[in-house]
């Protein structure tokens, strides 16, 4: 160790650790063995001094990184386009379920697990686990049926241990599996901090790319009902801040499954963040084959008066503003849905505002430090000359979540919030 | 019948005791000599593991040399980053990583040079010429042991330029000491969280179950990282029952992985004996209580 030593231990102490020093005990058995002599093993430590001062002025002299290069590595550019063959063939204990469709609707708990069972087919390096997501089919069922057709072997319960959940999904994604693991409440995500922003997030990069660490984490929302301050945060914009990780946040169940299938081909770990509140709400998903990119917003609406950017359940909110806005007052709204925080496609945003002049950025995270800050900002630096007017935020109060039912109506953003906030800047 | 999957627990109040076994430690007496007579080691393999310990022993005494200025053959160098030593553990790295083979992994700690440069060291020595043409392309080596010598010095080469944060480095200067990993050796990366590496190892030992592809990771810890949380939740992890009881049908496998303890009696300079953890037993004992198998090499290894 490098430090004194002398605050915490004896000097005796020390000595009779040093008197069962490996490398020393393991000369002298080389000696009574009469493997090497004296002058041998003086000659094995001048070779490994010599070899080792030899690689130290080499390394001293060789070319420090491009600081050009500085976020290079950050994330991994690949996708898993093609399965290897060894991957390929799939036992499936029985038929998958199938998705009722009503018009071409399913909910959004559907469209999820539709996309699992289609990614699951595909590819046998997926596999899921978390709490309850096995026979219960998860505490809010989007995984309900699926243990029946591949078995546990790549579906199982785990242990409420919400940092081995996501440590071992590193681990297993390091050696070449594409987990996919639930986090119940995206509270819990906070028991699993360092395995998720630490570690997930960052081997990619402190490797020098050496590794790609292909999992996703499913982070479900819970807040809009009644559970209080430990089973209702959206904390979207923590992970975001942290670099490594890429955060999407679907609104609608056609995105939702474009896009938890374009999560598990990606390279990268994503963050998978889903609201309990739209499970039950359905929409057109297609039954055939399709992706949805990662890092691509999508207008919801189109508009030219004023430019409503969401993320989330809010995206929901802001199209029924955005309705009002058009019956009660003839104006015309366009509602830009972000579907993915990191990476972000501001670009989208940029010529919405360009083209209205003005912007109302909606989430449903507590205000202080929301991600929506960070595109306000974006949009009156890179946009400045274009706005009519300051860009408003609008989110949750910055408190903590209420249980009761009068307080949490008032929490969370309201219909009427976001129509005040654009009354304010038309 | 019941399907195994579903709980079937009565409620049961009888008065229990349970023997919670004995426990053996240091229980090595043997020597090189009764190795070498046994024929589990041979002489040209006990000078390999010296020439492993003191090449790890050497690169971190250039390490404390470095920071005093006082690293002769480069002098003047500046050298920035963390001193985490793990003089007087070579004998673990060198030893733990001289039993597994190339289809094998290991995660490390924040102290962790020593793991880093035995796991590849060990690796290349086990590999075969083709593998060290792989791993040292440019190599005009004419011989097997001039090329093994090349991937050996290229191997440290390696390893300091990234302890000094440069291009060349295992991790291209991005990770650095409390980082250093070398994925092509099965290498999964040291980490400066302590206890941190400890669920990855056990993921990636569950993705072998999974595979069947054979292969252990020994996870290298040290006795202050299995006071955190998430090593306990590790333990638990890779001792479930649902891996090798009835509810895994016809794939009732344990987790492959090797719980290294590296005891140095202390985490930072809190003593793990006596003040911060229990008694000196209590690792062991925690390791009981999640119902590993408890192997204990020494007994086995010095029966003659």
């Amino acid at each position: 160790m490098s430090d004194p030593r002398n605050e915490y231990r004896t000097r005796e102490e020390e000595a009779a650790w040093k008197a069962v020093d490996p490398v020393l005990r393991l000369e002298k058995q080389i000696l009574e063995c009469g493997i090497l002599d004296e002058r041998g093993i003086a000659s094995l430590q001048a070779e490994v001094r010599e070899r080792n001062a030899r690689a130290a002025i080499r390394a001293a002299g060789s070319p420090d990184p491009d600081p050009a290069e500085v976020i290079k590595y950050m994330y991994a550019d690949t996708v898993a386009e093609k399965v290897p063959p060894a991957f390929q063939k799939i036992a499936l204990l029985q038929p998958p379920p199938a998705i009722k469709r009503t018009d071409g609707a399913i909910t959004y708990r559907d469209a999820i697990k539709e996309a699992l069972i289609e990614e699951m087919k595909r590819d046998a390096r997926v596999i899921s686990y978390g709490e309850d997501v096995a026979e219960y089919g998860g505490a809010f069922k989007p995984t309900k049926g699926l243990l029946e057709v591949f078995g546990r072997d790549r579906i199982f319960n785990t242990p409420i241990s919400e940092a081995a959940i996501c440590g071992t999904a590193v681990g297993a994604a390091m050696i070449g599996l594409r987990p996919i693991v639930e986090l119940m409440y995206m509270d819990f995500l906070l028991m699993a901090g360092d395995q998720v922003s630490n570690q997930a997030g960052k081997w990619h990069y402190m490797s020098g790319a050496q590794v790609e660490v292909p999992l996703v984490i499913r982070a479900s929302v819970g807040g809009g009902k009644g559970y209080g301050g430990q089973h209702s945060q959206t904390l979207e914009s923590i992970i975001a801040h942290i670099p490594g990780m890429y955060v999407v946040y679907p609104a609608t169940p056609y995105d939702a499954k474009g896009m938890i299938k374009s999560a598990i081909r990606d390279n990268n770990p994503v963050m998978f963040v889903e609201s309990q509140l739209p499970y039950g709400e359905k929409g057109v998903v297609p039954e055939e084959e399709y992706l949805v990119p990662l890092g691509v917003a999508d207008i919801k609406r189109p508009g030219c008066d004023i430019t409503l950017v969401a993320y989330g359940p809010a995206v929901h909110d802001a199209l029924k503003a955005a309705e009002r806005l058009k019956v009660e007052s003839g104006l015309s709204a366009e509602v830009v849905d972000l579907r993915s925080l990191v990476p972000l496609d501001i670009e989208t945003v940029l010529r919405s505002v360009e083209k209205t002049g003005r912007c109302v950025v909606i989430s449903q995270a507590v205000h202080l430090g929301s991600f929506t800050g960070e595109v306000a900002s974006t949009i009156q630096q890179e946009a400045f000359d274009f706005l009519d007017s300051p860009v408003i935020r609008v989110g949750a109060k910055n408190g903590i979540a209420p249980q009761s039912h009068v307080l949490e109506a008032v929490f969370y953003p309201r219909v009427e919030d976001i129509l005040a906030a654009a009354k304010a800047i038309l | 019948m019941t399907p195994a999957h579903l709980s079937d627990t009565r409620p049961d109040f009888t008065p229990f005791e349970i023997d919670c076994g004995k426990i053996c430690a240091f229980r090595f007496h043997g020597n090189l000599q009764s190795e070498l007579a046994a024929g589990r080691i041979d002489a040209a393999t006990a000078v390999d593991l010296l020439e492993d310990m003191l090449m790890v022993r050497e690169m971190e005494e250039m390490i404390v040399k470095l920071r005093a200025g006082a690293y002769e053959p480069i002098a003047g160098f500046n050298y920035r980053g963390p001193t985490h030593v793990s003089i007087g553990q070579e004998g673990a790295s060198v030893g733990a990583c001289s039993a597994l083979t190339l289809m094998d992994y290991i995660t490390s700690t924040h102290r962790g040079h020593g793991d880093s440069l035995a796991r590849g060291c060990l690796a290349l020595r086990a590999m075969s010429d083709e593998q060290l043409r792989k791993r040292i392309p440019h190599s005009k080596a004419a011989s097997c042991l001039e090329l093994l010598e090349e991937a050996l010095e290229e191997h440290v080469y390696r390893t300091v330029a990234e302890l000094f944060g440069k291009e060349d480095g295992h991790c291209r200067g991005r990770g650095g000491s409390i980082h250093i990993a070398d994925f092509a050796v099965g290498h999964l990366g040291a980490n400066a969280i302590v206890g941190g590496s400890v669920p990855i190892a056990t993921g990636a030992a569950m993705g072998l179950r999974y595979l069947r592809t054979g292969g252990v990771v020994c996870c290298f810890a040290g006795d202050g990282a299995y006071c955190n949380g998430v090593v306990l939740e590790s333990m638990n992890w890779a001792a479930q029952a649902q891996f090798t009881n009835e509810i895994a049908g016809d794939h009732r496998v344990g987790v492959p992985i090797i719980f290294f303890v590296l005891n140095n009696h202390y985490a930072m300079t809190g003593r793990t004996d006596d003040e911060v953890t229990g008694g000196p037993a209590e690792a062991a004992a925690r390791a009981k209580a999640h119902i590993f198998s408890t192997w204990t090499p020494t007994a086995a290894m010095a029966t003659p």
